[in-house]
């Protein structure tokens, strides 16, 4: 059986995954998580074959989670579901070492083949995100863009993102265990990195790079 | 006299989510799943099609939201009761579903515990906005 955590923060929607994988008979549904958080803390503490990762979940992002997931040793394959076809995102979430992404809309008939898939260490795509990511595999290194991610650390993008969720910054430093003085240092180097001067700003110059995304 | 099931219809524009909910009715002897819709055009012709006792219209779909196909389907199907499915709860949005006939509104997050309750509640004229 292959051991399985889902993180969906959508009930109905982690609810539907989880009665497909139960009826599929190979897979076995260890964990669910409706925050990134979560996720993370169930792939380290039930060390699953392969984590499914909703990629806009509160608290901590899909893509933050998938990193920090990948990075544990042993780490779990991971797949990321979104309702965005966003081809940059699924470039950088590649080049990071995920193993699948499917669109929500046609998760149903493709979870289970993605899953397979990634507990052998192979790669699945839903078919609409597949040539962009071959064009991308064909173009010479040189010639892809460096991604906006790549502009700031990981704390940075946390701070960012629980920023967007519409948090203060003594929230966010509650959430993230760190004094506000931090939290107003990371916002304040987010903001150069991204040279905007306001929030509005900010949100829209994150969104524009793939940054964040809007949920439906 | 033969107990009929409440034969409901749903629409949402996620199949997971479709699933998701037919799962939920399929567990209760009283419903039965007679189709289900993945735009509000679809949703809206199937309710012409099979009469379903209950129509649940995810607010945000393609072609036709929600809403809009709930009045198109009242003004049509006026035996069939409208239950609309949302993520978020605003007043303008239960007023407009109100206005265009709906009889139940239920919030996704909250659809396993509420919406058999609704879909009943809705079948027996009664409402639940």
């Amino acid at each position: 059986m292959i051991r399985v955590v889902v993180a969906e923060d959508h009930h109905l929607v982690r609810q539907g995954i989880c009665a497909l994988l139960a009826q599929s008979g190979e897979v076995e549904v260890v964990g669910e998580a409706a925050t990134g958080q979560e996720a993370v803390e169930l792939a380290q503490t039930h060390n699953p074959d392969v984590v499914v990762l909703d990629l806009s979940m509160p608290r901590l992002s899909g893509d933050q989670a998938a990193e920090r997931i990948l990075a544990m040793n042993p780490a779990p394959q991971v797949i990321i579901l979104s309702v965005h076809d966003d081809t940059t995102m699924v470039q950088q979430l590649i080049r990071r070492g995920v193993k699948g992404y499917l669109l929500k809309d046609a998760v149903s008939e493709e979870l289970l083949l993605a899953i397979r898939a990634a507990s052998q260490g192979q790669m699945f795509l839903s078919p609409t995100i597949s040539s962009s990511v071959m064009t991308m595999l064909l173009s010479p290194p040189d010639e892809q863009a460096t991604s906006a991610a790549d502009l700031l650390t990981p704390r940075e993008r946390e701070v960012l993102h629980l920023v967007a969720e519409g948090h203060t910054n003594t929230a966010i430093a509650g959430i993230l265990d760190i004094s506000v003085k931090t939290v107003e240092k990371h916002r304040a180097n987010v903001m150069s990195k991204l040279e905007v001067n306001d929030l509005a700003s900010l949100i829209q110059e994150a969104i524009k790079q793939g940054l964040i995304l809007l949920d439906e | 006299m033969a107990d009929k099931r409440i034969r409901v219809v749903i629409a949402d524009d996620h199949d997971i989510v479709r699933r998701s909910i037919s799962a939920l009715l399929k567990r209760e002897d009283d419903l039965e799943v007679v189709g289900t819709a993945a735009n509000g055009r679809e949703a809206v012709r199937l309710a012409e099609e099979t009469h379903p006792d209950v129509i649940i219209l995810d607010v945000v779909m393609p072609e036709l939201d929600g809403i809009r196909a709930a009045g198109e389907i009242h003004k049509s199907n006026s035996s069939t009761s409208i239950i609309i499915l949302s993520m978020h709860y605003s007043t303008a949005l239960v007023q407009q579903a109100r206005e265009s006939g709906a009889s139940g509104y239920v919030l996704k997050q909250e659809a396993t515990s509420n919406l058999i309750p609704a879909v009943r509640a809705a079948h027996e004229g009664r409402l639940s906005l």
